[in-house]
């Protein structure tokens, strides 16, 4: 029994051609967020150095949404694909000016709160991962404004949506609690109910 | 088949509404738990149950033959599955030390984060 060999058209479902360099901008801030995230996670014991982690790598995120801007008003919409798939397959990046736009805006206000953050918080407070969270709250933000995929951007959702959680509860006081509680409960029904309306949007799309 | 998880779903759906209108905390948690459950059958319910086809796509064609059981949704489903179940298991620490340090379970009595005598925000301007 001599197997047959079939060939398949992946062109149909696969992008072939190399990835412009100049598209990776689309996925370079979420990847340069989640990156610092884990670094800061590494100097958790040194909360001196941390702000300056945090302060360059956000740097390093604006100018590649400064970049990502010019991009995509020079060449309009960028999508991306992630490991070549097209899109019924595989998760899909986007960037048209306006997301790119958000992204600028929020990673701006961000550096702005890690600056204000290295004299407001304490070094005692900073031991339970503020910078950390912080990264990973702009790395949910930014893939939600990037995303090309419905279902991805509930995932991305609930990226920030964890690490907000993680930062309203740093140091466990009773106020903090109490709040994180109600939050928790609304965002979690939210996010809930924006799940089943994602699954009903995919069936009825699919008709 | 669909009818009967469509209804279960609505069950599923009204018990958790019922929980979660609840004061108690542990209550609302066992809403939180059967709602993600609730979405989850809903979607898995969405993308048709059938098990006699698997969803093979034959060769030289572009869609299945016949109708079968929609795998995207399934994938959906277990992203959501994990998803909810950390953040049941976060909400469940989050209870806990939330009973620890505020010495109650009843939502009215959680009143740290917004104590009663203070001022209502101000209804015009």
């Amino acid at each position: 029994m001599a197997a047959t060999k079939t060939t398949v058209d992946i062109t149909a479902a696969m992008v072939t051609e190399a990835v412009p360099l100049a598209d990776w901008l689309l996925v370079a801030p979420v990847l340069l967020t989640m990156a610092g995230g884990a670094i800061s996670i590494i100097f958790r014991k040194k909360p001196q150095t941390q702000p300056w982690i945090a302060i360059s790598i956000i740097s390093l995120v604006i100018l590649s949404n400064i970049g990502l801007l010019t991009h995509v008003l020079n060449n309009g919409v960028v999508t991306m694909v992630m490991g070549s798939w097209l899109p019924p397959f595989g998760i899909a990046f986007t960037a048209d000016p306006l997301g790119a736009l958000l992204a600028l805006t929020a990673s701006i206000a961000t550096l702005c709160v890690a600056v204000f953050a290295m004299n407001s918080i304490a070094e005692s407070e900073r031991r339970y991962g503020f910078y950390p969270f912080l990264m990973m709250l702009l790395c949910g933000v930014t893939g939600s404004f990037l995303t090309g995929d419905i279902f991805n951007l509930y995932v991305w959702f609930e990226v920030l949506l964890i690490s907000s959680f993680g930062m309203q509860i740093l140091g466990n006081e009773k106020v903090q609690i109490d709040g994180a509680v109600k939050y928790a409960v609304l965002n979690l029904i939210a996010t809930t109910l924006f799940l089943a309306s994602t699954g009903l949007l995919y069936a009825w799309s699919a008709r | 088949m669909e009818t009967l998880f469509a209804v279960l779903v609505g069950v599923l759906f009204a018990g958790s509404i019922y929980l979660l209108l609840s004061r108690k905390l542990v209550r609302i948690l066992l809403g939180i738990a059967i709602l993600g459950n609730a979405v989850n059958l809903l979607i898995f319910t969405a993308g048709r149950l059938t098990r006699d086809v698997p969803p093979i796509i034959p060769v030289h064609s572009y869609l299945p033959v016949e109708a079968t059981a929609n795998p995207l949704p399934q994938a959906l489903v277990l992203t959501a599955i994990v998803i909810s179940f950390s953040f049941l298991a976060f909400f469940l620490v989050l209870g806990y030390r939330a009973y620890q340090e505020l010495g109650t379970d009843d939502l009215l009595e959680m009143r740290v984060a917004e104590p009663k005598e203070h001022n209502e925000p101000p209804l015009g301007y």
